[in-house]
Order: structure tokens, then C-alpha cells, then sequence
């Protein structure tokens, strides 16, 4: 079947918008401090990882998203005593810790997400193009 | 017309084959793939030589390596592509979305070409049936 040839850049379109997703969530919990339960856990960086076919697309083509994982780098420590986050012991005291995620990382991650996205849609658009060649034949 | 619809669909399939790659560009260790136009293009040949010989209007097209002509169409195993090894890229993917791109075009309009093609034909057909010229 012609049609399904869409399958393939569709899927990468919708891995795309995943990692899309993670950037923007990782953008939007930069200053996190505590987790969904109100602990003095920060938010840790979370990186979605690709692996190539995707469910449902023959021949093995396409690209989903495999996994969701978290970043192990340290967060960023900053001396704020005053913070009910703030470190109570030990050599950290004083220091609140901050999620390990960096504007500028997140920043570039975002560019290269759009490029891919937009690459995939202009192949979409050519397979489009393709399938309305085919269903030009029936004059 | 069995060279056109042939063709058709082994473009399309070389379009799989380019929109897999697209869809990889940032997938660790994947390799590009790449039709294999090479040896499409021989069987091609060889079966309208054959053809052109025994004066038969169908083609059969031997089954190559990577093309295989069955019962049910046309399957065609992609092939490593003749990539340099991005020595740039820490994840061993060697996809260039310069060349995908390029190749995504010439193979639209390779294909919007042949079905344009294809279609003359057909209207031609159609002027045959009728008996008259539109």
C-alpha cells in the first residue's frame, strides 16, 4: 500500500514533537527545587533517546522514542542559606541545589529538534506529493 | 508502460528508503541506507533487451541481489550507503541531511516526471478509444 510510506515520516514527526516536549519541560523546571510530592528533591534533566522503527511502520523503517532518562551530571549548587532548599549539613551547608539543566544546552537541543522536524515534514510533503502523482493517472 | 509503472514503484520505494534515513538523522549508531539504483537500473536493461528481442510488450525482470520481482510486487532491500563515517558525530551516525535532502527532490521529481509520463499514455489510449482527437 502507497499510503503507508507516511508512516515513516510521520512517525519521526511525532518523536520529534516527544523530544520537543522534553526540552520544554526541562526549560520550564530550571528552578525546580522540589518534586511532585513537595520533597527538596530538584528536578534532574530528562533526555528522551531515539532508537530506529517504529511500531506499526513495515519494513522496520521510522524512529520512536525508546526511553525517557534522566541526566546523571550533579545539579548546580548555589550558596543561598536562606532558602527553605538550602543544604541543613555537611560541606554543601547554605548551598541550594538546582537542577542540572543549562539554557544553552536546552537552547540548541530545541534548534536541532526544529531543523529535524521541519526536515521530516518537507520529506512528508514529497511523499505527498508522490501519492497525488500516482492518483493523478486516473484521468 | 510496464518501463514507467516499474520505475513507479521502485521509486517509491526508494522513497521508503530516503524518508527512513530523514527520519533517523539524530538516531545513535544508524547507518544510511540507499536504494540500489545500480542494479535496478541493469535488470531494467537487460529484461528490454530481452524484450526488444522476443518483440514481447511485457518485461520480466530478473530478481538481483537486493530487487526481488515475486508474485506480489516489487521488494527491494535497502544497501549500506557509501557514507563517509562522520568523524564529527559522537553518536556513529553517518546520515547527511544534505544529501537525503538532495536525494528526496531528485526523486520526487524523478517520479512526478514518469507518472506525467505514464499518464500521456494513457490519454493517449483514451484518444485511441474515442476515435477522436480532444
Amino acid at each position: 500500500m502507497m499510503f503507508d510510506m507516511l508512516d515513516i515520516s510521520a512517525s519521526a514527526l511525532a518523536a520529534y514533537r516527544v523530544r520537543m516536549d522534553v526540552i520544554a519541560n526541562n526549560v520550564a523546571n530550571i528552578m525546580t527545587t522540589r518534586n511532585a510530592q513537595g520533597q527538596s528533591i530538584p528536578y534532574r534533566r530528562r533526555v528522551a533517546l531515539f532508537s530506529s522503527g517504529a511500531p506499526g511502520v513495515v519494513g522496520g523503517s521510522g524512529v520512536r522514542v525508546s526511553q525517557i532518562i534522566e541526566d546523571p551530571a550533579p545539579f548546580r549548587k548555589v550558596y543561598d542559606p536562606d532558602h527553605p532548599d538550602a543544604v541543613k549539613s555537611g560541606p554543601d551547608k547554605g548551598c541550594v541545589n538546582y537542577p542540572n539543566v543549562s539554557d544553552e544546552v536546552e537552547m540548541v537541543d530545541m534548534i536541532a529538534a526544529t531543523r529535524a522536524y521541519q526536515a521530516n515534514v518537507t520529506a512528508y510533503e514529497a511523499g505527498k506529493s508522490l501519492i497525488a502523482a500516482a492518483l493523478r493517472l486516473i484521468v | 508502460m510496464d518501463v514507467l509503472t516499474k520505475s513507479l514503484t521502485f521509486l517509491e520505494q526508494r522513497h521508503r528508503i530516503i524518508a527512513d534515513n530523514i527520519a533517523n538523522i539524530n538516531t545513535p549508531f544508524f547507518k544510511a541506507k540507499e536504494a540500489p539504483l545500480d542494479e535496478f537500473r541493469k535488470s531494467l536493461a537487460d529484461a528490454l533487451r530481452a524484450a526488444g528481442k522476443t518483440g514481447a510488450s511485457a518485461l520480466t525482470l530478473r530478481s538481483t541481489e537486493h530487487v526481488s520481482f515475486g508474485p506480489d510486487g516489487m521488494a527491494v532491500t535497502p544497501v549500506k550507503a557509501n557514507a563517509p563515517d562522520a568523524v564529527l558525530r559522537h553518536d556513529q551516525n553517518n546520515v547527511s541531511l544534505e544529501r537525503e535532502m538532495a536525494a528526496l527532490a531528485e526523486n520526487t521529481l524523478l517520479y512526478r516526471t514518469l507518472s506525467d509520463l505514464l499518464r500521456k499514455q494513457f490519454m493517449m489510449l483514451q484518444t485511441a478509444v474515442k476515435e477522436r482527437v480532444e
